[in-house]
Order: C-alpha cells, then structure tokens, then sequence
C-alpha cells in the first residue's frame, strides 16, 4: 500500500489527526447501516460490526477498539440500552480486527477467514460471561439457545453451554463480517489509505 | 430524514428536564437492582419507572418497544425453566420437558431485572433528543472532540441511509437483482453497501479538510453558541438517583 | 499596493505519487481583487487552493519547495487553523464540507467560531452578519439537510465569512448547482467583494467568472500557462494550447477581432454586444431577414435511415408522485426518438422524435431526474402506460429493462465499488448474464470509448470525479443498450471531456442507438443535442428541435434557464436568424457583411 521508506511500525501504533477523528463516526455509522441493509435484504444474520472491523483494518487497533466503544455507546444511549452492557464485546473486536491486521491477515481472502475465525472466537470469548449474568447463559438467538438447553440437559457445565450458544451464534456472523470488510478494504483508494500510514513521506519544506 | 433515536416529540414535565439529569437517573435506577439484589425492590423501582413514563406521555410507545422482546423473555422463562442449575421443585411438564420452580422463579428475577433497565433506559431515551444529550455532556465536561465524534454519528446514519435506496435503483440499473433467493439477495450486500461505505470514507477527508478550516484543531477552550440547559430540578434529581443508588447498595450489606 | 496573496515557485508532490501536482508555480493578488483560476481538469487547480490555506503541505504532506505567503502569513509555517482565521475555503460538494455535527443554519455557522473560543455574545452577532450576507437569515433553523445545492453552498459561504476572513478561496462552488442556485452564489459573492473580500475562485463556467474576474490564471498540468487581466489571457492563444475553448461570445470576438472602447478583447456578452455594434454602427434592414441557407437539420437519406432504427420511447397519460407528494407528474405524454407512425403533437402531447440526441432540460426539482427513472422501470407510473418500441414496460423488473435502457446517474460514487476499474466496466455486462470471456473486450472498447483505456487497472477512487463519471458511463456502455440516458453527464468535465461526450452521443446516435442527456449546460445543448424536451414543476413546457424550442424565450425564461450565449449575442444585436453556436454566428455574420468595413480577419471559413 505505502510506497516509499517507512521504519517497522509497532502493531499498536496509531496516527491520532482530525481524520482519524472523522473516521471514526463513519465507521460507527457503517455499523448500522451494514445491519440496516441486512435487515432489508432479508439476511439472517446480524453484521453489525462491518465498521468497527474495517475501521481497524485502516486505521489499528486502537482506533478499532475506541470505534466498538462508541458504538456501542450510542447504541446504548440511542436506541437498545443492553447494547450498552456489550460495549466490551466491540472493544475486544476492534482491538482484534486491528492487530490481525497489522500481523498481515488481510493479505488474502484465505487469511482473511482466518482472521475472521479469530475475531468470532475472541467475540464468543467476552460476550458469554455476561449473557450468563444477564440472561442465565442465553443469546437470544432460537438456535444457539435450543442448543444451550439440549446440552444443558445433557449434564454439559453452564459454563460450556452458554460459550457454545454463543459461538453458534457469532461464528457465521463474525467471519462474514470480517470477510465483507476485507472486501470493502480492498477496494479503497491507495490515496486514502496512505494517510493513515504512519512515518509517510513527511514534508521537508525549503528555504 | 428519520432521525436517529426514540425520541418522541412532546410538551411534558420530563421533555422539560436537562438531559444529563434524566442520564444520572436512568443509570442509577438502572443499576438498583443489580445492586440491591432483591426482587422487591426491583418490583418498586419498576413501578416508578412507569409513572415517570406516564409523566413524560410516552408510556405507549415504550410499551410497544417492549413487545418485539416478548418473544425472547418467553423463551428465558422456558429455558430457564428447565435447565436453572437450581432445579429442585418441578411445576409443569410439557411432554417429555419439566419446568422447575427455582428456574421460573430466576427466570422472573432475569426478566425484571431487564424490564426495569430497559423502562429507565427509556425515561431517558424517549422524552431527550440524542443531540441534546451530547450537547450538554459536553457543557459539562465531556471533551468536545468527543462531543464532535458523536454528535456527527447522529447526521451520518440518517444522511447514509437515505443513500441507500439511491445506490439500490444505481445498481438496479445496472442489472442486478436485489429479490429472489438468499444467495442473489446476498450477492447485492456488497455492491450496495460498497458504493455507500467507500464513498463516504474518500468523502470524509474532504470532511477533515473543512474540519481544520475551521478550526477544530485550534488549541485552546471552546465556548458554546447555545446555553446551557437549565433546570430547577436539575440537581435535587441527580441527589435522589443517586440516593437511591446508595440505598440499594445499603439495602444488599444490612440483608 | 499590498500584495495579500504572494506565491513564488510553488512546486508540491504529494505522497506516494510520481509526478508534481505543482510546478514552479508563481503570482500575486492585491487586496480586494477576484482572481480566476482556470485550466483542464488535474491542472493542479485545488492543489492550488489548498496551499493557499496551508493544507498543503501540513494536512496531506508530501514534497514541498516555494513560498506562499496569504494575509502576511506563511502557509507552511503558520498551523491551519490560525491561517483559517485571516482565510476562508469552499469547496465543490456543498453538503460534506459542513461540520456534520450541527442540526440547525445558525449552529452550523457558529461551529467554528466555538472551535476559536469566541465569547458567546460576539458569536451571535456574527452569525447573524453572515447570515444577512450571504441572504440566509430566513432558514436560521431550518436543518442543513433540508436546504437545496444553492442554499448550502450559501451557507458554506456564510460559516467561513463568520471567521472574519480577508480572502475567501472558492474551488468550483457552482458545478453541482443548477442555473439558479449558480446566480445566487455568484450574486452572493459580487456583494462581498462590494465590501472589500479578496476572492479567488475556480471555476469551469467561464462566462460567469469572466462577469467578475479582475485577474485570470491559466493552469495546466501543474504549471502556470498564463496570469493577466482576463482579456489579455483570453488572447494569448494559451487556452487553446491547452485543450480549452473559449467562451462562445469571446469565439465570436476574437474572429472578428472585435475589441472594446479601451482595445481589449471584449470577455463578457454586453462587451462583445458593444463591440460588435461599434464595428456596425447602421442597422442594416437586410439583416433583419432571416440568412438565405438554411441552418436546420438536414434530411436526408442518413436521417431517415437513423429515424427508423432508433429506438422509440412513448409516455402515455402517465401520472406519478412520490409517497411525500414531491415530484408530481399528471397526464403527461411524450413521444421520444424513433418516428412511429401517426404521431403528431398535440396541446396536450409533446413530441420531440428524430434521431436524437434528445437534451431533457429544466431546473432541479422539475422531473427530469423521475422521468427518466420512469422509463428505465425504477419507479412505477401511478396510471398511464410507458412504451419502449410499443411494448409496455409494466410488467418487467427494473433489472430486465436494463438490458434496453442503460442509465448512468449523476452521482458516480453511488455506482462504484470494485476495486479495478475494469471489474467496473464488467460489472453491468455480467448482471446480464454474459460470461466473463465477452463481458472483458466489452469492458475494455468501452473504457477505450470513454477515453480510460490506460487506467483500466486503476482503483476508481483514485481517478478524478470526471474520470469516475466516465467510467460510470463505460459500465454502462458496455451493456450494449438500445437507449441510454445521460444524467448531468457533463458536471465535473473539462473541455476536452465535454467534447468527447458530445463525440460519443454522435458516434451512438450513428449507431441507431437513442441517447437522452439530462443537463443544465446550454452551450453543450446547442452544440451536440438535436432535440429538447423543457421540463418545468412536473409538466412539458415544449418539446421538439433544439432550434425550435430555444427559439421560445419566456419558455426557457419560465422554466428557470438562460438561451446559449451565442444565440443571446444574436438577439442582443437584432439580429433574426438563430444562431445556436459560434461557427453558426460567425456564418451568418460573415454572410451578411455589406461592404469589407476597416478591420477584418484575413483568414477565411473556407
């Protein structure tokens, strides 16, 4: 992408300026509509994380990570107040979409699922705990939730239960998201994405 | 263009309170029951948050806002019912399923608990424009740049959904289908959502242009054009909420 | 004499790019001057701008050598926003250069006065200035959303007049505007300078600048081709070198080397009136009959093969409203393009057949834009039928009706993308169902017709906004449609890119195939389409060919459009005949010319 000389950058650093400012409420914003067209094109799936996963793919994890919170922040403050107890949930998706990023997982599609299996895993990770204080172990979602009482039943710890639930749940949703975001990264102009680089050909004006 | 949020447009005595009143409110009484641990107090806080809904005039529509999560407070019951850890006492059977008493019983406290977070989340949401929340966050003390971050979320959601069926006739018109099975109707995601996401980020450094003209990245305090949002019951409200809070957290130590 | 502006040897590049976007470039402007910069498109002429508000080099980086010096301060030293103080910037898109943060006009305005930390009451008191300024103080509340391409641009103006600038840059404020919402901000902008502001402004709408412009900059490929009084950079020859025309009256000028009283070359239509009139001083009555040839469309053989092969569109009764009661058509009938039997106009029937291409004009808000959704089956008629070769549209998906109609809408970036441009132009001929091994080659003549062969591997956001608008066009092309229609195609293009528009509306038009074009630009009208279709508030005003129609003043006048320039030049000075474009002027002109009066060219048309 960056063309030109640049130092190894730390898979943590990020260049804060007004355009990352600027990113990230479209980021937020694609949030939404990405559930929104979902919705109107009848998908059965969530893909309310497209944003905060492409926000990280350009701009690092932190920026990724600060965009998951935020959202889930207006969400909460907007329209779904539980949307705000699943804040850390966007967090830990940004922060991983971020870092995936910058260790190269969207070099290929075949990468890419990867990294979407990783974001699913790491989602599935933090949501359960709290579905089990909110919601006893539960999603929501008729499928994981038929699936928590089967194994339930079974004799299969609470614990297992609810991460399976949730897994049935996010793993679908999380690699399509991430897959869709690498679609949508790879076609952005090298123009734009060369302003996030960090250490990029700096001006060095005369006299 | 439909707005972001639930507000509802109304003259009522909650409409006229400052918004980060009513925020200290609801998150305090949000939080009640968490804290108290007690399905009667949780029962009481449920009680005030409905005539505060009724007060503010909007107790209709945050009651149809509830009615799409039936559906998922049934399925808790069910649920809960049968596998609550606790299980002792059984109460129903439906065929080869026994529902528990102790599962009920949690399933009751699950869903009060989420019924009162959700009613004080809407004593909020329904009588405050989002707008004016973040507005008068930032008078008191939120940082601007934040303010700036979400305040602009709340013009680019609507702006870029109204793009949306502009951009479906673009590629309608260019052969694509957008009915049909599930993979036709999945093969349209990107090319509808491509043009309004990739747009929007080459439109948005034009935006962080505009931005530096002027002056968003001056040092220096900002002052506002609008006035702050006063209110004689601004501060005995945020006392009480947070009373309330204190005695919930009293009420869990003494039991 | 203070210069407020100094520019000396500019050369900038920026980031991960292989050429300077700026060469040596050098000049100056006084205080209270208008200077327009000028030039084909990727001149560097926003680059330009943003140097001048020292976003280049501090905000996009990049290679930087030269000095630029604005309101005595350095705009590569001195950080962007202390330079926002002393300077203003507008740009193209009148609706993404706001905060996007503010719900109301006033709040919008005071957004950045709050950024500067301006005490709440000065505030006030100079919003309410710019408000009054810019002639807005009557949408004080209303949401930003909700004003027209002219209100926001106006509004624009306002927000960086709030900032008490001494120079206000502008970079092509009116090309999204319509005729109107282009006088407004032009009108807004000669009351400022009445006040003192220095302005500099690019703009394509040469007539326009050339109304108000003390001083002209010719750009081209990043350097500076010619600076001067606007007569003097209109003579130099250097438009022309650059693949620029001059404006129809300046043509019509220059040809016969009409000059004002001072010797310069005229620049505005009222000069060249003068100027033209001096050189005739007695109305000679023979003028007044109309020229022995005639200038209309000739039919012959070629025509009439053309007029039945093209294809042909017929609106019958056809009624129509959006859900929030915009955009209301009632009983409207209109016959397009190919000659079908029978059809004659009536009072209540419009016809406008021939070969094309059909121009559909009329200000924003008339139905131009609904009626050619109509016909390409995005929108359904509420009663009344639309034909295309007499077979109803009505039961077919938008999707099937692309194979017949190819649209191309104004907005290119509400149709792209992919990440090649070739997948691009592939894209619509593989949504009808061709394999991939044809779709390619129909991809890659129609990038080649569009004039985007090199840049087929090229991500379409790094092309310019007229090379997406072109690539739009190609996608559409390559799906081989029987019609296709044109919205705006032309905002955003140089010279060179409206001609090759205009060339390919005549090489489709040869191909029997129907072309449409929705535009606001007279000039491109008069030049390439052979007939127009006024629409005005939802209702044919007059429909038939171009010379017909144009020759209907308060028609045009009531639908809110001015007549080319030329033929205004032509009424101006009486004359009968209805000249549409420069080379028919000049004609008629030369035609007429009693006795050989003292100056006269010596080159002939012939």
């Amino acid at each position: 992408m960056a063309t030109g000389t640049h130092s190894q950058v730390s898979i943590w650093a990020t260049r804060w300026t007004t355009l990352t400012l600027v990113l990230i409420p479209v980021g937020i914003a694609v949030n939404f509509v990405g559930k929104y067209v979902a919705q109107a094109l009848r998908l059965p799936l969530w893909l309310d994380s497209i944003g905060t996963v492409l926000t990280a793919f350009i701009a690092g994890p932190w920026v990724g990570a600060l965009t998951g919170a935020l959202n889930n922040i207006i969400y909460g403050l907007t329209v779904d107040p539980v949307s705000f107890w699943y804040f850390i949930t966007s967090v830990g998706i940004g922060l991983v979409a971020g870092v995936m990023a910058r260790l190269g997982f969207i070099r290929s599609t075949a990468r890419a699922v990867v990294a979407g299996l990783v974001v699913a895993l790491v989602a599935t990770v933090v949501s359960f705990p709290i579905n089990i204080y909110l919601w006893g172990g539960q999603t929501g979602n008729v499928w994981g939730d038929a699936l928590f009482a089967a194994l339930t039943l079974r004799g299969v710890p609470l614990w297992l239960a609810s991460f399976l639930d949730e897994l049935v749940v996010d793993l679908p949703d999380k690699v399509l998201t991430v897959l869709l975001a690498f679609g949508l990264f790879r076609a952005l102009p090298r123009r734009l994405l060369s302003q996030f680089q960090l250490g990029e050909g700096d001006a060095q004006p005369t006299a | 263009m439909r707005p972001v949020g639930l507000y509802v447009e109304r003259r009522s005595p909650l409409h006229a309170l400052d918004p980060v009143s009513k925020l200290v409110y609801a998150t305090c009484f949000a939080l009640v029951p968490f804290v108290a641990g007690d399905l009667r107090v949780t029962a009481i806080v449920l009680c005030v948050n409905l005539s505060l809904l009724v007060l503010g005039r909007v107790l209709r529509q945050g009651l149809l806002a509830l009615a799409g999560v039936g559906f998922f407070l049934g399925t808790l019951f069910l649920v809960q019912g049968m596998v609550y850890p606790g299980n002792a006492t059984p109460v129903v059977r439906v065929g080869p399923l026994v529902l528990y008493q102790e599962g009920l019983a949690y399933a009751l406290w699950l869903t009060a608990r989420f019924l009162n977070l959700t009613l004080a989340a809407f004593v909020l949401l329904f009588t405050t424009r989002p707008a004016d929340l973040v507005e008068e966050l930032v008078h008191a003390g939120l940082p601007p740049r934040t303010g700036y971050v979400l305040l602009s979320v709340l013009q680019i959601i609507p702006s870029m959904a109204a793009r949306i069926s502009v951009i479906q006739d673009a590629q309608r018109s260019r052969g694509m289908e957008t009915e049909g099975s599930l993979w036709v109707r999945l093969r349209a995601f990107l090319p509808v959502l491509g043009p309004l996401v990739i747009s929007s980020l080459v439109a948005m450094q034009e935006r962080a242009l505009a931005l530096e003209v002027r002056g968003f990245g001056a040092p220096g305090p900002r002052t506002s054009y609008r006035l702050p949002w006063r209110h004689r019951f601004a501060w005995p409200v945020r006392l009480l909420a947070v009373t309330a809070l204190i005695g919930a957290l009293a009420w869990r130590i003494m039991r | 004499m203070s210069h407020v502006i100094e520019v000396q040897g500019l050369t900038y590049r920026y980031p991960a790019s292989q050429a300077n976007a700026l060469e040596d470039v050098s000049f100056t402007v006084e205080a209270g001057q208008f200077l327009g910069i000028v030039g084909p498109n990727l001149a560097g002429k926003s680059t330009l701008c943003y140097a001048l508000l020292g976003l280049v080099p501090q905000f996009f980086r990049g290679r930087y050598e030269g000095r630029v010096v604005v309101a005595g301060m350095e705009a590569s030293r001195v950080p962007v926003h202390e330079l926002a103080r002393r300077v203003g910037l507008v740009l193209q898109n009148p609706f993404t250069q706001l905060s996007g943060a503010r719900f109301t006009v006033e709040e919008e305005i005071a957004f950045g006065l709050e950024n500067f930390g301006i005490p709440r009451e000065e505030m006030r008191q100079r919003v309410e200035w710019a408000m009054e300024q810019v002639g807005i103080a009557h949408l004080r509340e209303k949401s930003p959303f909700f004003l027209s391409g002219g209100q926001l641009q106006r509004l624009a103006i306002a927000c960086m007049l709030a900032q008490r600038p001494k120079v206000l840059v502008l970079d092509e404020p009116t090309s999204q505007l319509d005729p109107r919402g282009t006088i407004e901000v032009f009108e807004c902008i000669a009351r400022l300078r009445a006040g003192g502001l220095t302005v500099v402004m690019v703009e394509h709408k040469l007539e326009r600048l050339l109304e108000h412009a003390d001083q002209l900059l010719l750009l081209a490929a990043g350097r500076v081709r010619a600076f001067g009084a606007p007569d003097e950079v209109l003579a130099s020859g250097q438009f022309e070198a650059c693949g620029l025309a001059l404006p129809a009256h300046v043509q019509i000028a220059a040809r016969f080397q009409a000059r004002t009283l001072s010797g310069a070359l005229p620049v505005t239509v009222e000069q060249v009136t003068s100027a033209l009139c001096r050189m005739r001083p007695s109305v000679n009555s023979s003028w007044l009959r109309p020229p022995a040839r005639e200038l209309t469309v000739r039919r012959d053989g070629e025509e009439s093969r053309l007029l039945a092969a093209t294809p042909a569109i017929s609106v019958q009764d056809v009624e129509f409203a959006y859900p929030d009661g915009t955009g209301v058509f009632q009983g409207l009938s209109l016959a397009l393009g190919g000659a079908e039997t029978g059809v004659r106009a009536t009072h209540t029937r419009f016809v406008a057949t021939g070969s094309g291409p059909i121009a559909l004009i009329g200000e924003n808000g008339a139905g131009k834009t609904t009626l050619v959704k109509l016909i390409a089956g995005l929108l359904r008629p509420a009663a009344g039928e639309i034909l295309i070769d007499g077979q109803a549209i009505r039961q077919r998906t938008a999707a099937q009706i692309a194979r017949t109609v190819g649209l191309v809408f104004q907005n290119p970036d509400d149709q792209l993308f992919k990440s090649r441009a070739l997948d691009e132009a592939m894209f619509g001929a593989l949504n009808l169902g061709l394999p991939s091994g044809e779709a390619e080659p129909r991809a890659r003549e129609a990038l080649a017709r569009a004039g985007l062969a090199a840049l087929a591997e090229e991500n379409p956001y790094d092309l310019s906004l007229g090379q997406r608008k072109m690539l739009a066009l190609a996608s559409i092309l390559a799906m081989h449609t029987p019609i296709l229609i044109l919205d705006e195609p032309t905002i955003a293009q140089d010279h060179p890119g409206v001609e090759r528009i205009g060339r390919l509306n005549r090489e489709l038009r040869g191909e029997g195939r129907l072309v449409i074009v929705i535009t606001h630009d007279m000039e491109f009208v008069a030049a390439h389409c052979s007939q127009v279709v006024i629409l005005a508030r939802g209702r044919v005003l007059a429909a038939g060919s171009t010379r017909s129609v144009f020759a209907q003043g308060e028609l045009l006048h009531d639908a809110g459009l001015e007549p080319p320039a030329t033929l205004r030049l032509a009424r101006a000075l009486g004359l009968a005949a209805q000249p549409l474009v420069p080379a028919e002027f000049i004609e008629i002109w030369q035609h007429e010319r009693p006795n050989n009066l003292g100056a006269q060219s010596s080159a002939d048309e012939h």
